[in-house]
């Protein structure tokens, strides 16, 4: 049996999910965004949950701003637009690159991230605390509402990137930011993504260090058009200076000078048109049935990206790809059948050979049969244990990412 | 932190845990020794394990110098290898605990044996085993000091004009090692803009109870120098750091490589009351600035350090603040002077700024040697940390005061204003029995203060045992438990630094006074 239940608030969700752990009913909640993640649940008969609340919510979501302290306390149900509309009232946002619709919980525990990570870190960075529901039906505090904390274990930071496995998060406290006076965003052309990564470290040791740095297929492989795009922050003045720091370096790094990198478009943009802009470049990866991140060393990205650009044109594939230059991560996909993402991860399989790397496919094409993560996580049986230990019968999220040899206790 | 004295005298009557319960203790005599000792030699070689008393002195308390106990011995290892060795060797001894060590700074008392148990001390794995400026990663074995990873990360880009260093910037950084670092997630004074341990931290290799070697984050599977930014499920890494060497040994480190700034501006203002220093504090971060570091003294603080270091400091002020600012240059001067407007809107008497590198340093010198400079003022002192919004700092000062005068005491503070992390030093006489114990029950009330205003009881020395009772007011039973069951699954038996951070009926220290160098004491100890 399942059924999907909409639960609207905290104290709602808590005496749910206590009912739940009674009865022993397993919870399926896998997000919006990266609902294709992991392996398809392996309960029989589950429950599916989606836990957002309604658009007119009392303050977006928010339960507490502590504005002078710039830090927030809001629901995991909260979408990330209301949670923005709401801090803008006093000036202040969250720097967490994700559509509007997503809540809260859903960005930390897929941990999402983009551009705005190389200035300013990402939800990892930003989170205080948290309360979730574990699989005993109990609400667990951690972390708490200062800056720095260093009492008990950092749960906390344990249930980013969870996937709802360890428990189901119905609270957080963040650091909140200033909006800055201006943002500058830059979007520049290269003909070679190939070399960028050798540049990358000499770029980010300069002033023309980007707050936000994402590159992009302009136009799909196999005839591909890729943009860079940067983002300055601050007042006017830093964000001018940073400017011409970037002229410069175009002008002398011998690495960018070969790439053939220019400007092709500056502007100035608020905060909101430069997150709908984010989002209207990466609004594919929510359509597309084959969608793959590959996570590599940053060197390597560059020549990744363009690996994967012959691939497209070599088998006659369209591929879209978004790279997040400063940390080695790609996405890459498009209308791709089980056979040819088939054949994709096989040729990113191959790339791992010589680059190294791992990669996660947040989409499958139906009767995909290769794995959802490979290769394999050292690490992958200690998480069995330890969600045996955080969640005993095997309720949250059963068999998406830490499945093998677990037998609920 | 417990500085100075010199009796060696019991403070009686402090529990740092948990109900009094069963303590494994195995009194260690010169003479006499455990089999262990004789297998650990065996596997490391002679000069890798100490075990004498005279040797032993200095392991048997760590920075927290009032928790004292002896170790069975303490081994040196110098790789992950001879680490599995060790713990597979005394985990054959039920009675033994197994107990990390780096460089023993630690505040808090979690680097000490204080039933039978053998110290593992990471200072022989020093090894930098990749420095990789491309992918701005240092692959380095956990003994490795600090600053010596910065130094040598500075010395390898140096020659290609590449500028990185590796950011946590504990004031123990020439001591304390990496490994220690990533255990009490330890901060500094760069912590307000640049982050924490965790925030630098990709992977950690750790050692479990039973010998097994785990490996957090994404490491490359075929080529472990390789590190990823990014990788699948639950953050096992942000869970380690900060762990306090409770769930295994870390015995490798894959460290964020960051741009080292190289434009600085440092401004320091003087105030008539620290409420106006803490204002200005809470009004710079809300304008959005984010300065590298926001330090604050008060008074009785100026007054010590200014007799120390006769920097130029008005004596008679009741606050100084000191800002720095990093980043790009042209846009400093700017930041700077919006830092001076609100400085003296909130009636900074007297805002120097100090561009000269040589004045610079000596301002910091001057912050980081206040703690030394306390003894001219006080015999003894004890540091508490604890940390507390950064909006409430007037008020939490204004209470400071008001607990110092309830139990007769003089405190006086000097601490990360930027970060609401603060640090009251609490001056008493060790010869006074009744001041040591107002001081031990103004610290009570100092940090049950900080938690009733939504703080918690450490920022950065972390729980260790001298925290652990206070657990309890800051966690429900529920997350207690939580703690407890987490330490299981990487510990089940329970052997690795039992009874340090989550509290437990495992441990019950009686806290002692600093005591003469060579004359060993403590509760656990005789
Ligand atoms: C003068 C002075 C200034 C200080 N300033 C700061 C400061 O600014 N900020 C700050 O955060 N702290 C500060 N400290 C505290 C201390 O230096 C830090 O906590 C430091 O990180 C401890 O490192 P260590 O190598 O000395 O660890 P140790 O003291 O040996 O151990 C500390 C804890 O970590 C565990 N541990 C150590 N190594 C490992 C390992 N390899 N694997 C698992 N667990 C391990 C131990 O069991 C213990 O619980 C200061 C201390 C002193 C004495």
């Amino acid at each position: 049996m399942t059924m999907t239940v909409e639960i609207q608030d905290a104290a709602g969700l808590v005496e749910w999910v206590e009912r739940r752990v009674a009865d022993k009913m397993p919870i399926v909640d896998y997000g919006v965004a990266h609902r294709g993640m992991g392996n398809p649940p392996t309960a029989n008969e589950h429950v599916n949950l989606h836990f957002q609340l309604p658009d007119d919510a009392p303050n977006g979501g928010i339960i507490e701003h502590y504005t002078r302290d710039m830090t927030v306390r809001a629901s995991a149900a909260a979408t990330l637009g209301n949670l923005q509309r709401e801090l803008a009232k006093q000036q202040q946002f969250l720097p967490i690159d994700a559509d509007d619709d997503l809540t809260l919980g859903e960005i930390i525990t897929h941990h999402m991230w983009g551009p705005w990570r190389v200035g300013y870190g990402s939800v990892r960075d930003h989170l205080l605390g948290l309360r979730y529901i574990d699989g005993l039906g109990r609400d667990i505090h951690v972390g708490g509402r200062t800056v720095k904390n260093v009492a008990g274990l950092d749960v906390t930071r344990l249930m980013v990137g969870s996937l709802n496995e360890l428990g189901l998060i119905h609270e957080a406290t963040l650091r909140t930011y200033a909006i800055p006076q201006q943002i500058s965003t830059i979007d520049l052309r290269l003909n070679d993504p190939s070399k960028l990564g050798q540049a990358m470290t000499d770029w980010l040791v300069t002033e023309a260090a980007p707050a936000a740095m994402s590159m992009h297929l302009a136009m799909p492989c196999p005839q591909p058009q890729w943009t860079l795009r940067l983002a300055y922050v601050g007042k006017p003045l830093a964000c001018a200076a940073q400017m011409r720091s970037l002229e410069t370096l175009l002008e002398t790094h011998p690495v960018l000078v070969e790439a053939g990198i220019h400007i092709v478009a500056n502007g100035i943009r608020t905060l909101d048109e430069e997150r709908n802009q984010n989002q209207t470049l990466t609004a594919w990866r929510r359509l597309a049935p084959a969608v793959v991140k590959l996570i590599a060393p940053p060197v390597h990205f560059g020549a990744a990206a363009q690996s994967l650009c012959e691939w497209a044109s070599a088998h006659d594939h369209p591929l879209m790809i978004d790279a997040l230059p400063v940390h080695g991560t790609l996405y890459a996909g498009g209308d791709l059948d089980a056979d040819a993402a088939g054949h994709l991860d096989h040729a990113i399989e191959q790339l791992h050979q010589s680059i190294g790397g791992m990669r996660v496919w947040i989409q499958r094409p139906t009767s995909a049969t290769f794995e959802p993560v490979a290769p394999a996580q050292s690490n992958h049986a200690f998480l069995a244990t330890l969600k045996k230990t955080m969640d005993p019968h095997n309720l949250f999220n059963p068999g998406r990412y830490i499945q093998p040899h677990f037998s609920p206790a | 932190m417990w500085g100075g004295g010199v009796v060696g005298e019991d403070m009686g009557g402090v529990v740092g845990g948990g109900n009094p319960a069963t303590i494994h203790m195995m009194v260690v005599t010169e003479s006499q020794t455990h089999p262990v000792i004789e297998e650990l030699r065996q596997l490391l070689g002679d000069d890798a394990v100490v075990s004498a008393r005279d040797e032993m002195t200095v392991y048997e308390c760590d920075g927290f110098t009032v928790a004292r106990g002896w170790p069975t011995a303490v081994v040196f290892p110098s790789d992950t290898a001879q680490v599995v060795a060790c713990v597979r060797a005394i985990a054959k001894h039920d009675e033994l605990q197994i107990v990390p060590r780096g460089s023993g700074t630690g505040l808090a008392g979690g680097a000490v044996a204080y039933g039978a148990g053998v110290l593992i001390n990471t200072t022989r794995m020093t090894r930098i085993e990749n420095i990789d400026l491309d992918n701005r990663v240092a692959v380095v074995q956990s003994g490795v000091r600090n600053l010596a990873l910065s130094d040598t990360v500075a010395a390898v880009g140096a020659s290609k004009n590449i500028h990185l260093h590796f950011s946590p910037d504990p004031s123990s950084q020439r001591a304390s090692t990496i490994g220690g670092n990533v255990a009490t997630n330890a901060g500094g004074i760069n912590t307000l803009k640049h982050g924490v341990t965790s925030n630098h931290v990709l992977s950690v290799e750790m050692v479990l109870a039973n010998g097994e070697v785990l490996i957090t984050g994404g490491v490359g599977t075929t080529d472990p120098s390789t590190v990823y930014y990014d990788s699948v499920g639950p953050d096992l890494t942000g869970l380690i750091c900060g762990s306090e060497g409770i769930l295994g040994i870390v015995t490798r480190v894959w460290c964020k490589l960051v741009p080292t700034p190289e434009h600085f501006r440092t401004v320091y203002g003087v105030f008539n009351t620290t409420a106006d220093a803490c204002n200005t504090v809470a009004d710079v971060v809300a304008t959005g600035i984010v300065p590298t570091s926001m330090e604050m003294m008060d008074g009785a603080m100026i007054k010590v350090v200014e007799d120390a270091f006769h920097y130029g400091f008005p004596t008679t002020a009741q606050a100084l603040l000191l800002i720095e600012i990093d980043g790009v240059d042209t846009i400093l001067d700017d930041q700077l002077a919006t830092i001076v407007d609100i400085a003296k809107q909130n009636h900074a008497t007297d805002v120097k700024q100090c561009s000269d590198p040589v004045k610079r340093k000596e301002l910091w010198s001057a912050r980081k040697s206040a703690f030394g400079a306390i003894g001219r003022i006080s015999r003894s002192y004890c540091t508490q940390d604890a940390c507390v919004p950064r909006s409430k700092l007037p008020e939490v000062m204004d209470n400071i005061q008001r607990i110092g005068r309830e139990y007769g005491l003089t405190i006086t503070n000097v601490f990360h204003a930027g970060d609401g992390n603060v640090h009251p030093i609490l001056l008493f006489d060790e010869d006074n029995p009744d001041e040591v114990q107002n001081t031990l029950r103004a610290s009570e009330a100092l940090l049950a203060y900080c938690i009733s205003i939504g703080g918690t009881i450490t920022g950065e020395h972390g729980v260790g045992v001298e925290k652990l009772h206070l657990m309890h007011k800051m966690f429900n039973p529920a997350t207690i438990d939580t703690f407890q069951k987490i330490k299981t699954a990487f510990d089940p038996d329970h052997r690795i630094n039992d009874g340090k951070l989550v509290p437990s009926d495992t441990l019950n220290i009686e806290l002692l006074l600093p005591t003469k160098s060579g004359s060993p004491g403590g509760a656990m100890s005789h």
